[in-house]
């Protein structure tokens, strides 16, 4: 069986001729002519580069958090060495809203724990 | 009906669907950014991965994992779905309310609390930014993320954070006060005011644990009160597996395992209970077989908005992983441990 393949082969390679075989000293440079043209519409493109996210590829980036500061007070309560910095507009939003939250309950209890 | 029940009555649909939603993009996340460091990339981990496991776990699971690990899959046999349906046998049932007490405890209702926590990473340990729930909009308000849009932002975490923490202190003052009782050391026959300062006096001193633990910083006592809190977990699970029906558990750990991967991904984590919240008249069984009414408030949406104000507080603590390994230390924590 597989000698009757490689004849088939053999006769195949050598019997059949192929369009793009080039048999004459004329077909030899227009092959080579074609291979030098820079027909870009022939090029074979690049392959393409894994594509990283920009933004956890990109080193440190400023934020001007010198020029735009978060809002802070610092105190050093006595016995403490280093001090205590908060922000007394979120503290304010959360104290209020919390002890008004939790004052409304207290005025108007009505938990259903499952 | 108060103000929960009407919050569930009109948006259990967004719960639910946002629970699905931001699962999927943890997915998405996690296939496309799994490689990315809370810190930065050549950064050595700040914490080892055991004392890393055991902070996050005292932070994520702590006291809900011990009320609700035994108490919840009582509550759900008779007042699930599928409870007064009739014709299913009690193992089934018992196998339903294993599975949602898993369900409820899992991955999908960390989904939400995951990507919160992984932007506040990046944003602190990669960018140096403010370790604030603030710093997760730069991207989106830039410089005014400093001003005050950013302190609403951050008062809006500091109210939602506290009423979770007081969520988690209530129930666990509840529980341990209860077990004050059984051990003998609180009489049972008290009244309830009394109950109630003991349980009040409770949570005044854990709360004053918990200041010191924070306020001696992440390396001392977080670390410390988390790893002695896993030790002590640790130690309550080997004791119940060894002096409890060994091969019984291990048999319920493998069923509910495909248990949960045949009826959780997918049908409990889309799940509104559409037709038990209905009226009678109005598409709600009329047999005397349907669902209870207050499923859904009492367990999934109470669970999903607990894990949602839990949200910017209990971030992530550390540049020690990167998402993916992040996600699967939570993927174990939810899904394994309980």
């Amino acid at each position: 069986m597989s000698e009757i393949d490689d004849k088939k082969v053999t006769i195949l390679a050598e019997d059949e001729p192929s369009p793009n075989k080039a048999t004459t000293t004329k077909d030899l440079e227009a092959t080579s002519n074609w291979i030098d043209s820079s027909d870009s519409s022939l090029d074979i493109p690049p392959p393409k580069k894994h594509h990283k996210h920009p933004n956890f590829e990109e080193e440190e980036e400023e934020f001007d958090l010198e020029k735009y500061p978060v809002r802070q007070v610092e105190f050093i309560p006595q016995g403490f060495k280093e001090a205590i910095a908060f922000n007394p507009v979120v503290s304010g939003i959360a104290i209020v809203f919390l002890w008004g939250l939790a004052i409304w309950s207290i005025g108007k209890l009505q938990g259903n724990f499952p | 009906m108060d103000w929960r029940g009407r919050t569930t009555y009109k948006f259990t649909w967004l719960f639910v669907g946002m629970r699905a939603a931001f699962f999927l993009f943890l997915v998405y996340t996690a296939f496309k950014f799994g490689h990315v460091k809370l810190g930065h990339q050549d950064e050595d981990p700040e914490f080892d991965t055991g004392s890393y496991f055991a902070m996050i776990f005292a932070a994520g699971m702590a006291v809900g994992l011990f009320v609700y690990g035994v108490s919840e899959p009582l509550y759900h046999l008779d007042s699930n779905f599928y409870s007064n349906a009739g014709y299913h046998s009690q193992d089934e049932l018992s196998m339903w309310a294993i599975n949602m007490t898993v369900t409820n405890s899992a991955i999908a209702g960390w989904a939400p609390y995951l990507i919160v926590a992984v932007a506040m990473g990046l944003a602190g340990h990669r960018y140096g930014l403010p370790l604030t729930f603030r710093s997760c909009f730069y991207p989106i308000f830039g410089q005014y993320t400093w001003g005050w849009i950013g302190d609403v932002l951050d008062g809006y975490a500091i109210v939602v954070t506290v009423s979770g923490v007081c969520t988690s202190l209530g129930i666990g003052a509840i529980q341990v006060v209860a077990g004050f009782q059984y051990l003998g050391w609180v009489d049972e026959n008290i009244s309830e005011d009394r109950i109630t300062m003991i349980q009040n006096l409770t949570i005044w001193g854990i709360t004053a644990i918990a200041t010191a633990s924070v306020i001696s910083g992440v390396h001392a006592g977080v670390k410390f009160l988390s790893q002695f809190a896993f030790m002590l977990g640790l130690l309550l699970l080997f004791l119940v597996f060894i002096m409890d029906d060994t091969k019984f558990i291990m048999n319920l750990f493998v069923q509910e395992c495909g248990y949960f991967m045949q009826h959780s991904f997918l049908e409990m984590n889309f799940w509104t209970d559409a037709f038990a919240q209905l009226r009678e008249g109005s598409g709600r069984a009329t047999d005397g077989k349907a669902g209870s009414e207050t499923w859904m408030n009492d367990w999934v949406i109470f669970y999903q908005a607990w894990w949602c104000v839990l949200l910017p507080g209990d971030d992530t603590i550390s540049n020690s992983s990167t998402f993916l390994f992040f996600y699967l230390l939570l993927l174990f924590i939810s899904q394994i441990v309980p």
